[in-house]
């Protein structure tokens, strides 16, 4: 079943997203298990800065995010 | 945010600082947090590693849509888990701009992937033998769903569920800070937080004081578009919330409570609105004491005493947060260990803080989040003994 942003304001309908296949799925698990191989091996130095720079852009886009 | 689930604007924007907050958090902290613990043993060596566990699959809800992500993911992330997010089907906008927030910041691809499903395939996920574990923040119904699963398939679990946080008031509380701080508890998101205020338990000696002031309060409340800076409230998120809200209203009305001051859908204008209510002489037996209220609708419950209001607080299947108002801090705190939930504040609003362990007990959920517990939720204690 597609997925619908609603507007709860208005009852408008905003978007409709199609909903991933489970052979979709399937391959988004095994990516994420490859991508894990690597990952779980990066220094905290690194996985810090990402997630300095998540919060730089999180405050960037503040109020276009919240709104 | 605000446009999808409904949220006052200046609540969305400071939902976005706390994000920020809690990624420096975990930025400036984990790495701490998981150095190996040594452990004195007789001859050799030993300790503790802390090492991730694998892809964390987090179904998360609507009503904090970017917070609940951000509180998870952090932690997990620093930890070296990889992520799989299975959000609320009613905010798929939300989940595109996190994802695309975190590609945009440089992760790895497929280290925070964005899965665009409804809740049919949950159950297969859980089972697949990749999903190393999960966390829930949702309903006590999804929670008992997924706990489920989980169990059958013996996959870590945390969960975070419903409350219905009582608020107790002594008859010598601050009620200059008390008053304000109760409408906030109830109100902040539309009434729509697993912490908020649901219950007032209000000494009998100071109940018609409290009573008058927080009606007025509740009912000087402007509700209406989210956008606009000038409205306290906005819709609720979807159009069955406003349903069952009303259900429960009529219900505990029918039952012998009184509407102090709003009860209804405001069914002037499209969307999904409700007005900012207040129920007195609300007893058990009522949806208004036994049930979750997720909107703008606070329950009055008189209580005789402070042991009275021990026992009535105590008196839910839920045990998230509590908060007790009074000017004898000691008294507060001897409650306070008497309290069945996760978190007490004394004069204070239940909150989360990067800082703080969050969760609950009983049917609220299992497993805390945030602070040092809360990363440690998904990682493989690992003991390491040389010979």
């Amino acid at each position: 079943m597609p997925l619908k942003s609603i507007n709860p304001a208005t009852g408008e309908l905003l978007e409709v997203f199609e909903e991933l296949s489970s052979a979709q799925v399937e391959i988004a698990l095994q990516k994420a298990w490859q991508a894990f191989a690597s990952w779980r091996q990066s220094a905290f130095a690194r996985r810090g800065a990402l997630l300095l720079r998540t919060a730089q852009i999180l405050a960037e886009e503040k109020s276009d995010l919240a709104s | 945010m605000s446009v999808e689930m409904g949220k006052p604007v200046m609540q969305a924007e400071a939902e976005i600082d706390k994000c920020a907050t809690v990624c420096v958090h975990y930025a400036e902290n984990a790495e701490k947090i998981l150095l190996p613990e040594n452990v004195v043993m007789d001859g050799g060596s030993s300790y503790v590693r802390f090492d991730p566990l694998g892809l964390i699959l987090a179904v998360m809800p609507w009503n904090f849509p970017f917070w609940q992500v951000f509180r998870f993911a952090a932690p997990a992330l620093m930890a070296g888990n990889v992520c799989l997010l299975k959000h609320s089907s009613n905010v798929p906008r939300c989940a595109r701009r996190i994802a695309d927030i975190f590609a945009k910041a440089g992760f790895p691809e497929h280290v925070f992937t964005e899965l665009r499903i409804g809740s049919g395939p949950v159950e297969s996920l859980i089972a697949h033998p990749l999903i190393a574990a999960v966390t829930l923040t949702g309903s006590e119904e999804a929670g008992r769903k997924i706990a489920e699963l989980a169990g059958r398939n013996l996959k870590k679990v945390v969960l975070e569920l419903g409350g219905s946080d009582p608020f107790i008031v002594l008859a010598d509380a601050p009620m200059e800070t008390c008053l304000p701080t109760a409408v906030n508890a109830r109100m902040l998101n539309n009434g729509q937080s697993c912490i908020a205020a649901k219950r007032f338990i209000v000494e009998a000696k100071i109940l018609d004081r409290f009573r008058s002031g927080f009606v007025a309060a509740i009912a000087k409340l402007k509700v209406g578009d989210p956008l606009d800076k000038s409205n306290d409230l906005g819709p609720l998120a979807r159009a069955d919330l406003v349903e069952e809200l009303e259900r429960q209203v009529k219900e505990s009305v029918r039952l012998g409570a009184r509407i102090l001051t709003g009860g209804k859908a405001l069914s002037d204008r499209p969307g999904f609105y409700f007005q900012p209510t207040v129920l007195g002489d609300v007893r058990p037996g009522m949806p208004a004491y036994d049930e979750e209220l997720f909107g703008p609708v606070a329950a009055l419950i008189s209580a005789k005493d402070a042991e009275d209001a021990v026992r009535i607080a105590n008196d839910t299947p839920f045990g998230l947060g509590a908060s007790i108002w009074t000017k004898d801090c000691a008294q507060g705190e001897k409650m306070a260990a008497r309290i069945e939930a996760g978190m007490v504040f004394i004069n204070g609003l239940v909150r989360s803080d990067p800082r703080l362990p969050f969760g609950g007990i009983k049917n609220s959920g299992s497993g805390r989040e945030l602070s040092h517990y809360g990363i440690k939720e998904f990682v493989n204690i690992k003991t390491v003994v040389i010979g």
